[in-house]
């Protein structure tokens, strides 16, 4: 874990209010693995105060880690404002990331929206692998329209098979990321892993979708408010199902990659 | 420089001491620097039974602030004593543990059976949570409420006792005095402020908690908590653990010239986990730049 103060190599916009940030953090391809994050402190006064989170989107060469993030707030906003060279503070790589089951023999990525911020290093680091190919992998990605699907062509240029879908038919299929993913679960050899990230809509109709396939995996990341990063403050809970009633677990420390049978209803 | 100071009858070897709930069991930042750095740690708080916390979602930001409603997440005494407490042997820095209830018998069971334990160096009452529907802060506004319960513990334990108050009350003194009269050793202040974050849009409130109500905390809350500080520093003869969004050197030594004789920092220890560690050798550098020659020369020097 590591606390350090990174140049930022590029920040660029992408449209439809999001933006890709290169980061210059010696090492980090060693270091991190995919659905890990890096918590990032905007601006330099107490306002905001909290650092944000942020997966790791992928990595770049050895010593470069890149986010994807929407500007929703004050913070992403004040760091939509960075160029090249400019620095700022940051902790991480921190939480527990996505493993890909060694039963698995097809993997299904789901992404909804800027849900793919996570799932593209997943990508990056399946294929480089050996683990998800052509024949053994898919990655479906889903947004309300077009302008809202992001790094189609990152997972392309991985050589892995690629679904877009969209609720208003802009691109892609027209539905949802689940409606294609539940035909690739009906049609998949094999034991299924799945791995997902989305607004929470997309989890609860993916959850009830793997319903009909009990054999299948799921590991979600899961995405809620943290102030440190690191299991000290408790303030990211999410609800998990624990013998004899329900738990919290943390989202930063026990996540943000969660078994989706262990997530309580309604997450 | 000698940063030393006695609470009473506890010596610490700087003033500078972790709050509780912002510094987990006392380990969780034992990767980027030693916890032996620091003058004290104060436990997340503990109750009998084993928590889980309150609903999500739990935090919010608020304009150079926190808003918090955790509920008391822990393990429960008997967890506590079992699985992490043995882990704190090694730490050279003085160690309070925490306490809460919902009833005085759950704070007197508590101090009784910590104070068991040689590693335990000091006890905080909690009586100042804002996130708990019994118990908790409903004790803390009442003056004859603590003065009641810090008598009971008082009698439980031979440990030094801090009694944590809440800023939620019209004349914290008052208070301070009835902790004083029931036989705390130390003042701790101030717990959070109940706050509320809306999201108009929704008409909901931004946390879950009771009512969608939190404790405030960060640096926001600063000129209240100094202004605090020296109201109680004024009413009482005991020491006073200042906090309050204390995220620096200098905000540290504020609190130190109204009245704290040590003081504790919470909210900067989840934005800056080097907060603590960076703390202790920043305030001998500004004192030494002054040239004060001892940091118990400075307590309460505020001028009236």
């Amino acid at each position: 874990m590591l606390l350090r103060t990174a140049t930022i190599e590029w920040n660029d916009s992408m449209g439809d209010a999001v933006c890709e940030m290169g980061i210059s953090l010696p090492g980090i391809a060693a270091a991190a693995r995919p659905g890990q994050f890096l918590m990032i402190k905007s601006g330099r006064g107490t306002d905001p105060l909290l650092r944000r989170p942020f997966s790791i989107h992928r990595i770049e060469g050895e010593d470069t880690a890149v986010i994807l993030y929407r500007i929703a707030g004050a913070g992403t906003a004040i760091m939509s404002q960075a160029g090249p060279g400019d620095r700022i503070s940051l902790l991480g790589p921190l939480g527990k990331g996505f493993e890909p089951p060694a039963s698995a023999r097809f993997h299904v990525i789901v992404g909804g929206g800027i849900g793919v911020a996570p799932l593209l290093f997943l990508a990056q680091s399946g294929v480089g692998e050996g683990i998800f190919t052509e024949t053994t992998s898919i990655a479906i990605i889903g947004a309300k329209s077009s302008a809202g699907l992001h790094a189609v062509e990152r997972f392309s240029s991985l050589h892995m098979k690629v679904l877009t879908a969209t609720e208003d038919g802009s691109a892609g299929t027209r539905g949802t990321a689940v409606d294609l993913a539940g035909r690739a679960l009906s049609s998949a050899p094999g034991p299924v892993a799945v791995y997902a990230c989305g607004p929470r809509g997309m989890i609860t109709a993916l959850a009830a979708v793997l319903r009909m396939h009990p054999a299948a995996t799921c590991q979600v990341s899961v995405e809620e408010r943290m102030a440190c990063g690191m299991g000290v403050c408790r303030g990211c809970a999410v609800p998990v199902r624990k013998a004899g009633g329900k738990a919290y677990a943390a989202a930063c420390r026990d996540g943000p990659v969660f078994d989706m049978n262990i997530l309580a209803e309604g997450t | 420089m000698d940063l030393s100071v006695k609470l009473g009858p506890l010596a610490l070897k700087n003033p500078v001491i972790a709050a509780s709930g912002t510094f987990g069991f006392g380990l969780d930042f034992a990767e980027l620097f030693s916890p032996s750095l620091l003058g004290g740690i104060v436990l997340k708080s503990l109750t009998r039974e084993p928590r889980i916390g309150n609903p999500a979602p739990r935090i919010a930001e608020t304009p150079s602030g926190l808003l918090n409603s955790i509920g008391l997440e822990n393990p429960g005494l008997d967890r506590f004593v079992s699985d992490v407490l043995p882990s704190l042997s090694m730490l050279d820095t003085r160690i309070f543990a925490s306490i809460a209830g919902g009833k005085p018998g759950e704070f007197v069971h508590l101090a009784s059976a910590l104070s068991e334990h040689r590693r335990i160096d000091a006890l905080e009452l909690n009586v100042s949570c804002p996130n708990q529907a019994e118990g908790g802060m409903a004790f803390g506004t009442s003056p004859k409420a603590v003065e009641s319960l810090v008598t009971q513990v008082r009698k439980a334990t031979k440990l030094p006792l801090a009694v944590k108050l809440t800023p939620n009350v019209t004349d914290i003194a008052e208070v301070a005095r009835a902790a004083e009269a029931g036989g705390a050793d130390i003042i701790s202040l101030v717990n959070t402020f109940l706050g509320l974050m809306v999201d108009w849009r929704k008409r909901t409130p931004q946390i879950a908690g009771l009512r969608g109500r939190g404790g405030v905390s960060g640096p926001a809350i600063k000129p209240m908590a100094l202004r605090m500080v020296r109201d109680v520093f004024k009413a009482v003869r005991l020491p006073l653990i200042g906090m309050g969004g204390i995220s620096c050197a200098s905000d540290a030594l504020e609190f130190i010239v109204a009245g704290a004789s040590a003081v504790q920092v919470g909210t900067a220890n989840l934005t800056n986990p080097m907060a603590c560690a960076e703390l202790p050798a920043e305030m001998a550098r500004l004192l030494e730049s002054e040239c004060i020659s001892s940091l118990s020369s400075l307590v309460g020097t505020l001028a009236d």
